[in-house]
């Protein structure tokens, strides 16, 4: 999952130091990650470094939290830096070597971002206060081989806890109910009507599916889409935690690149998808261009803002009707306690305080999606949209059929597994070619682990 | 060179127009877009029915331009003073004194020309962490200062060559030190080409995309280019926004240029091609 | 030339030095050092002999970042030098009224940002764009396509846009080094009965080696480091199409934390560009036959 923003940074002015640095050719020394730090801030004075790359309305709710945190604890101060989701993985990297790390951390599951830091020691296992908060039963069962990480690094799912998650996502297809309406379309129930669907809408010359995927990965959200009915848990676990006797090439994801470039060359798939940047299919779709759109449940604000009630959302309908929906989604990204940290008990005070209830129940009533099962407490959906999401989350968490992300896997998406899906959806390439590029790339990483 | 016929006098201007036409017509697309009422959904060249400044007025306050032109300003100045002095100190002695290693010296230097920015940028940036430079004007600056003494030596140097040695050696006969012999004598005929250099310098760094946008992740020093290129990543549908965006970026450069720009060729052309 | 007076001319250098050093000559050593090492930025660095450098030739992407680099100097360079030379003759030898300032127009794309090149030529091209408008207009409803959303014009594309970019450039260079050229050759050409496709093979082509040797150097350098204009409108994509050296020593460098990597294509680039300047240059040397 990806989402590109922009936040406000807070960060202390650096001073001018004499720049003459004659660094010769010692190259390969790494910065280290614990300078020598000035004295340890005094006890009546304490601030909570913490980093995160929300955007939008989370964002600003996480900032609210963090405020209602730093007023219940007198003397203690949270800063918070944010910085755009495409440069985050990079910068964060950069701050936890360098002498002024923060305290706290968001990160992303799996290899994509947790997975090296835990691999370089930057992060802290989490379980002692996992248990003192019982956040190991905050939680339900599909979110929790997620949250945990090997403690060397080398195995996602397995071992301590690493990451608390506070709001969770799921990737469906938003649909215009006006248009479907007017095409005499009804909701499809089965993976087959969806595709008459497309034919339907693409006869009357509407576009079938609106995707931006100038940024390479709305192309993999697709993909999540058809993988979900076409792939089996085995192949789809297996790449994502590491199993190296499932492939890239094994048929569930042939079948499924099969099927999205099949889509692409009857021209079910936005003419102009390649150079349009995701937020522009967004808007388009909001203003009425296309009759479904692959995106993620975190666009559930802006669509019903600009599309009250002509939009609905549901997952990828199953291959029988009446089997149970799969979906591609996660829990989220957790906060994690970095190892650097000189106020790891603080710092653990702060993420319980943010994965807790009451955060949840505010994220929820603005229509997002939270990891805990509020139960009665859950507020009801502010739109019927939301609604919509809502159920669909709970209907693959109670089925036990929310999948994880493939991206997961390795740290280097943009290397290969996007690039290479935008190929074999155009059909420049076979899927047997690309998924064998892939997984050739995956085969490196795994060897890397070693 | 055999007189041009009439004939072929018109032929060039009409071509030359056609091919000016043909330049400018991108950016007088751009700019009459930026004048477009905010909902436009444009997809040709227009000419909107009413000037509309409100993009340009968004631009500054939604997306902090003024902010980011004032970054670009501060460093663009700077870098093209520091050029400016740097090189026409170096680029006195390489121009008029002999001495060991100079050659070498000089290409050393000259190597600066060639090296692509991208080769530099790594460990600059990790150096700059280090020294806990990045996320300041000086992490861009100093760089930038250190790649312009290259093409800036270069090209005062090739001035100081060319310079009358009558004049210097009048005037170090009358007992006048180095010093005062680069600023009074010499200094004064090189305006034409100190000219060109702080025009490029100041075009060069005020243009330079890679460098902020590997040391400047603070949003209050984001420069110019960097600022668009985040603004036109984020706002993707506000085409007309974006114009006007883009034009605040270009117009201070363009407008130096415009301005200078026939002192600038002659002083550009002329001291390239003495090479 | 003055005697240098013991250590006075070194004294003028510093500042020039005191820059160039730190800033420019140290951090390129200290790349080609990091070459030969497998570094994530955050663990201490391991050293890997010529690894880097073998993946980098045997990787499809790395040779596909040099093919496109390579194209690109063909739109970049070639091009603009080739439809710059008629253009300067013409301007030189009409001195058409208005000429200064029609190539002064020509010339305006060079002060302008690549990013904001980019950034406008990407709403140009754009599927709804004013090209496209203006292609369905005369009826070529089919050439009007998504350009830079395209995996087969993408580059040519952001060629075009260097070549727009470059074409001033030379233009400005070739008049300016047409100015240079005696009249006295020119006349003897016409004395000795040459016609006007002579006269210019042999008097003004060669008299334009220097302006051409220097065009070709900006242009051919600006073509293999292109990472502004890729950056904002293709980042590279539409798969890999797109991709150029300086894309994938930011990606790199900044997103994948494989520095040692980075640093050698970083060196691999700066090879090939001191070695097409010095190549370019050479040429321009030889003396004329």
């Amino acid at each position: 999952m990806s989402r590109s923003a922009r936040g406000r940074l807070s960060f202390g002015p650096s001073s001018l130091v004499a720049a003459l640095l004659v660094a010769g050719l010692s190259a390969g020394c790494g910065p280290n990650g614990a300078g020598d730090r000035d004295g340890a801030a005094d006890k009546d004075h304490r601030t909570l470094e913490v980093w995160t790359p929300e955007s939008g309305s989370r964002l600003l709710l996480v900032q609210r939290r963090a405020d209602q945190f730093a007023a219940a604890h007198p003397g203690v101060a949270v800063n918070i830096t944010v910085r755009d989701f495409g440069s985050y993985p990079a910068q964060l990297k950069l701050a936890l070597a360098s002498d002024r790390p923060p305290d706290v951390a968001i990160g992303n599951l799996g290899w994509s971002l947790d997975g090296p830091l835990i691999k370089a020691g930057l992060l802290r296992p989490l379980d002692a206060w996992a248990a003192r908060y019982g956040w190991d039963k905050r939680f339900p069962d599909a979110a929790r081989a997620q949250m945990r990480f090997t403690t060397d690094g080398r195995q996602f799912g397995r071992g301590a806890i690493f990451g608390i998650p506070y709001a969770a996502d799921v990737i469906g297809w938003f649909y215009n109910l006006r248009k479907l309406a007017a095409l005499g379309i009804p909701v499809p129930a089965t993976l087959a009507e969806l595709e008459s669907a497309f034919e339907t809408a693409k006869r009357a010359g509407e576009v079938p599916i609106m995707l931006g995927n100038k940024a390479q990965w709305p192309g993999l959200h697709l993909f999540y889409l058809v993988s979900g009915d076409l792939a089996s848990d085995e192949e789809i676990n297996g790449i994502v935690f590491g199993d190296r006797a499932v492939q890239w090439t094994s048929p569930g994801f042939v079948q499924s690149v099969r099927r999205l470039a099949a889509w692409n060359a009857k021209g079910f798939i936005e003419a102009g998808a390649n150079g349009m940047a995701p937020a522009d299919a967004l808007a388009r779709f909001a203003q009425g261009s296309g009759v479904f759109l692959p995106a993620g449940s975190w666009n559930v604000a802006e669509l019903s803002a600009a599309m009250g009630d002509d939009v609905a959302f549901f997952l990828t309908p199953p291959l029988r009707a009446g089997d149970p929906r799969r979906a591609t989604g996660s829990v989220g990204y957790g906060w994690h306690i970095t190892a650097a940290s000189r106020q790891p008990d603080l710092a653990a005070e702060f993420i319980d305080y943010m994965t807790r209830d009451e955060f949840a129940i505010e994220l929820v009533a603005g229509g997002d999606l939270s990891p805990l099962d509020l139960g009665e407490r859950t507020p009801p959906p502010p739109s019927g949209l939301a609604g919509d999401v809502y159920a669909a989350w709970q209907s693959v968490v109670s089925n036990g059929t929310l999948l994880p992300y493939l991206e997961f896997a390795a740290p280097n998406g943009a290397e290969v597994l996007y690039p290479a899906m935008q190929t074999m959806i155009a059909g420049r390439e076979t899927p047997e070619q690309g998924l064998a590029r892939i997984e050739e790339s995956r085969k490196e990483f795994l060897d890397s682990l070693q | 060179m055999i007189a041009a016929t009439r004939a072929e006098k018109a032929w060039s201007s009409a071509i030359l127009s056609v091919f000016a036409a043909a330049t400018v017509l991108p950016i007088l697309g751009i700019v009459l877009l930026s004048l477009q009422p905010a909902e436009a959904q444009l997809s040709g060249f227009a000419w909107p029915d009413r000037l509309d400044f409100g993009n340009y007025a968004r631009a500054f306050e939604v997306a902090h331009f003024g902010s980011y032109l004032t970054s670009s300003l501060v460093v663009s100045i700077a870098v093209a003073a520091g050029t400016v002095v740097v090189s026409t100190l170096a680029g006195y002695a390489f121009g008029t004194m002999r001495f060991a290693g100079d050659n070498l010296l000089f290409y050393l230097l000259l190597t600066g020309l060639v090296i692509p920015f991208e080769a530099v940028i790594v460990p600059l940036y990790v150096e700059l962490q280090a020294a806990r430079l990045t996320n300041s004007y000086a992490s861009v600056i100093l760089p930038l200062v250190g790649v312009n003494a290259a093409f800036g030596t270069f090209w005062m140097r090739a001035y100081f060559r060319a310079a009358p040695r009558e004049l210097i050696e009048a005037a170090s006969l009358d007992g006048a030190g180095s010093l005062r012999i680069l600023w009074k004598v010499l200094l004064p005929g090189a305006r034409p080409a100190l000219l060109t250099l702080v025009v490029l310098a100041f075009m060069w760094s005020w243009n330079e995309f890679l460098l902020p946008l590997v040391m400047l992740s603070r949003e209050d020093l984001r420069t110019a280019p960097l600022g668009l290129a985040f603004f036109a990543g984020r706002y993707t549908t506000d085409r007309v926004g974006m114009a006007a965006a883009a034009v605040m970026v270009a117009l201070p450069v363009v407008a130096l240029f415009v301005a200078t720009h026939r002192r600038f060729v002659h002083g550009m052309w002329a001291g390239a091609l003495k090479q | 030339m003055s005697r240098g007076g013991g250590a006075l001319p070194y004294l003028y250098l510093l500042p020039a030095f005191l820059f160039f050093v730190p800033f420019v000559l140290v951090p390129f050593a200290h790349t080609v050092g990091l070459s030969f090492y497998d570094w994530d930025g955050l663990t201490q660095a391991a050293f890997a002999g010529l690894d880097n450098y073998r993946e980098a030739l045997a990787s499809p992407l790395v040779r596909s970042a040099f093919t496109h680099a390579l194209v690109l100097i063909l739109f970049f360079g070639l091009l603009p030098v080739l439809m710059a030379l008629p253009l300067a003759a013409m301007s030189a030898r009409t001195n058409a009224t208005g000429g200064s300032a029609l190539r002064t127009l020509i010339f305006l794309p060079q002060a302008i940002s690549t990013v904001v090149v980019g950034v406008s030529w990407g709403w140009i091209l754009a599927l709804d764009g004013p090209l496209n408008t203006g292609l369905r207009a005369l009826g070529l409803d089919g050439a009007a396509i998504d350009w830079l959303g395209s995996f087969s014009w993408a580059l040519p594309s952001l060629g075009m846009v260097g070549a727009w970019t470059l074409l001033g450039l030379c233009v400005a260079l070739f008049f300016a080094g047409l100015q240079q050229i005696p009249e006295s050759l020119y006349d003897a050409a016409a004395v000795d009965g040459a016609g006007r496709w002579r006269i210019f093979r042999a008097v003004t082509l060669p008299g334009l080696k220097g302006p051409v040797a220097v065009a070709l150097t900006v242009t051919v350098v600006s073509a293999l480091r292109a990472f502004d204009l890729v950056f904002v409108t293709t980042r590279g994509g539409p798969g890999t199409e797109t991709i150029v050296p300086g894309i994938l020593i930011y990606r790199r460098a900044f997103e994948d934390a494989r520095l040692g990597s980075a640093a050698a294509i970083a060196v691999i680039l700066a090879v090939v560009v001191f070695a097409a300047t010095w190549v370019i240059n050479r040429i321009a040397d030889r003396k004329p036959s």
